[in-house]
């Protein structure tokens, strides 16, 4: 996808990725990871990273203003993490509904580029989906084709 | 899934040696613990299972 994105670093394991947002409110230190849950399944989680506690806390809200290209940094890590692992489907829930709305936009407005490399499943009132625009997903699963 | 998708790609991200484990953050060990519950609620469609 070719948005414009924040230069990404990744751990040797491909399962750590760390950025920087630069905006108003400074340079913020983002960090992106894929926890195995079982098998190929994994888990993205995405947060501030914190040197004081040297973790990520996705608790702050850091509204550096530059929301489009933060979820076009994580969605970069998305493609490159399934070049490393081709097999893997990933679990995205946000921390908030605020949150996980933020990331259906994200996928929203990328949907037919995304359709093109990835099969995207949402969960909505118990269930999972193809995903759908217009529907408010609890869940998202995303796979390569 | 595609023949081609099980070729492994070149990464264009760079590795970087000191790029932190983010794995021990408590918001993150929390939030895979909630991930499990979420699916044990939601299991996945039978075509996302992993047959192996």
């Amino acid at each position: 996808m070719n948005h414009p994105k924040y230069p990404v670093v990744a751990s040797s394991d491909y399962l750590n990725y760390f950025f920087f947002s630069d905006g108003p409110k400074g340079r913020i230190a983002k960090g992106v990871l894929y926890s195995q849950i079982e098998g190929n399944l994994y888990n993205l989680s995405f947060g501030d990273w914190k040197g004081e506690v040297q973790g990520l806390d996705d608790s702050s809200r850091s509204d550096n203003k530059d929301k489009d290209l933060v979820l076009a940094t994580v969605a970069d890590t998305v493609i490159d993490f399934t070049k490393q692992f081709p097999d893997a489907q990933i679990f995205i829930e946000g921390s908030t509904g605020a949150r996980t709305r933020l990331y259906q936009m994200g996928i929203v407005r990328n949907l037919l580029e995304i359709k093109n490399h990835f099969e995207v499943q949402g969960s909505i009132n118990d269930d999972w989906e193809e995903f759908q625009p217009g529907r408010n997903y609890d869940a998202f699963l995303i796979k390569r084709k | 899934m595609s023949t081609a998708a099980y070729k492994k790609e070149e990464s264009r991200i760079p590795v970087d040696p000191n790029v932190p484990d983010l794995s021990k953050s408590p918001y993150v060990i929390a939030k895979v613990e909630r991930a499990r519950a979420f699916l044990a609620k939601h299991p996945l469609p039978k075509e996302c299972i992993d047959p192996l």
